[in-house]
């Protein structure tokens, strides 16, 4: 739907559902409550992502990509750790768990005013960062590529790139640019022009076909396989790994949760215990 | 050992996670992917053995063992780190880069929110399948069933890497 709709709208969209259904935990406890609205927050959070890669995947070229989604990525790694902070901080102060996921909504939303506000979406007029941090046209940054050394992967994404043609294929673009160099000056002005047609004209290919692609691809499912294991250890780790200190290597108290509110809520719950068996 | 030293440990694989997913990003833009691929296969290898060798050092406390000297306690953290950099970096290489490099800019985020989706659905095994696991076993043997699991990443993402090099895999 993102690649579709587009990143903006379905990125301010998925933040306002969470935080309506951040508010909507708050007034109830029921278990059956819970799970079905913690469900519906999982299925509204999960457009950020394909958002946050659509909106990178245009502001950056295949040669910075790289250390953009890795900067990206810390959201997942160093932002669960900031939450908890931020939430704990909220529970220290005072707020009781309907406080807390109320404040949590509301942070959610003024993350979403933000990004209504703020957001763009495309670089100004197909500018896109180069690895010297200049601002250059993508057509032009391509022949400077290609004068760099060619063991460097600064290959630019030319907007030629067919939709679903392996921007990857390094060899091709090498091809590409190595054939534009070798043109006439006054033929590369073709080229360019072809190019920029070509890029008004390149249409967003039909979900059905992109199907049809990735379901053939070994590419697609040798990175499925790998993805889903490496996931699976990862969740293992988040989810269990306080519990395995707790248990196994010597450390006593109550069993921590699955998911992370109950697992700073029962260390709570064991401070208090400890503090209180220290008084007594 | 205290609360906040137990939370240490959990966040040591988080920022593990968080270095190794850079220094990917860096290899992959200064080098090539071919380069960045190489380096999560050396990551992943060793992501197996420090799962192994954390099963081991459950296996190595004794069960009566009411606190860990400063050393153990140490590799512990060492070794929950470690597991960080091998086993949670290149996580974002798979969800972030793969997609970019395969799709194009205009069908990225289709071909990542599949890659994630599929994932994060075998993930759930983690919740449902790992805690009966470990209680039936023991923590030290579940441990050893991770770094199985570990070895068949491995194998999928040197499947990938052999995948990426093939003409036939590219999608034209």
């Amino acid at each position: 739907m993102v690649d579709y709709v587009g990143a903006k709208p379905m990125l301010v969209v998925s933040l306002v559902l969470t935080a309506a259904l951040q508010t909507a935990s708050a007034f109830g406890s029921q278990r059956w409550y819970l799970t079905a609205v913690w469900a519906a927050t999982r299925i509204a959070m999960c457009w950020c992502w394909p958002s946050a890669i659509r909106v990178v995947s245009h502001w950056f070229t295949a040669a910075r990509i790289g250390i953009a989604m890795a900067v990206l990525s810390q959201a997942f790694y160093l932002g669960d750790a900031v939450s908890r902070l931020y939430l704990s901080s909220l529970i220290a102060l005072g707020l009781s768990w309907r406080e807390v996921f109320v404040a949590a909504a509301a942070t959610t939303f003024a993350i979403a005013m933000l990004n209504l506000l703020l957001l763009r979406t495309e670089p100004p007029d197909g500018l896109l960062h180069e690895p010297d941090g200049a601002p250059s046209r993508e057509t032009s940054s391509s022949a400077q590529s290609s004068s760099s050394s060619s063991s460097s992967s600064a290959v630019p994404l030319t907007s030629t790139t067919p939709p679903l043609a392996a921007a990857d294929d390094e060899d091709d673009c090498e091809d590409r640019l190595l054939l534009q160099q070798q043109r006439p000056s006054s033929q590369q002005g073709t080229l360019e022009s072809e190019t920029e047609h070509l890029s008004s004209e390149a249409e967003q290919p039909s979900l059905s076909s992109v199907l049809q692609q990735l379901g053939c691809s070994p590419f697609f499912w040798s990175a499925v396989v790998w993805c889903s294991f490496n996931n699976l250890i990862d969740q293992v780790f988040l989810d269990w790994t306080p519990n395995m200190l707790q248990i196994s290597l010597g450390i006593s108290g109550a069993l921590a949760g699955y998911t992370s509110m109950v697992r700073v809520a029962a260390e709570r719950r064991e401070e208090h215990l400890s503090s209180h068996s220290a008084r007594r | 050992m205290h609360v906040a030293d137990r939370r240490a440990r959990t966040q040591a694989f988080a920022i593990g996670g968080a270095v190794s997913a850079l220094l990917l990003g860096l290899l992959n833009d200064r080098f090539s992917m071919q380069v960045a691929m190489k380096a999560v296969l050396v990551f992943l290898a060793l992501g197996v053995a420090i799962l192994a060798t954390i099963a081991w050092t459950i296996l190595s406390v004794p069960a009566s063992s009411s606190g860990l000297s400063i050393v153990l306690r140490s590799s512990v953290f060492s070794l929950v780190f470690a597991a960080g950099v091998t086993m949670y970096g290149p996580y974002s290489l798979t969800t972030a880069t793969i997609p970019f490099r395969y799709a194009g800019k205009k069908t990225a985020a289709t071909v990542g929110s599949l890659l994630d989706g599929i994932a994060t659905l075998v993930s759930t095994a983690s919740g449902v399948g790992f805690g009966p696991l470990a209680q039936s076993l023991g923590w030290a043997h579940a441990f050893f069933v991770l770094a199985g699991i570990a070895l068949a990443t491995w194998f999928g993402a040197f499947w990938h890497h052999r995948a990426a090099q093939s003409d036939s895999a590219k999608l034209k």
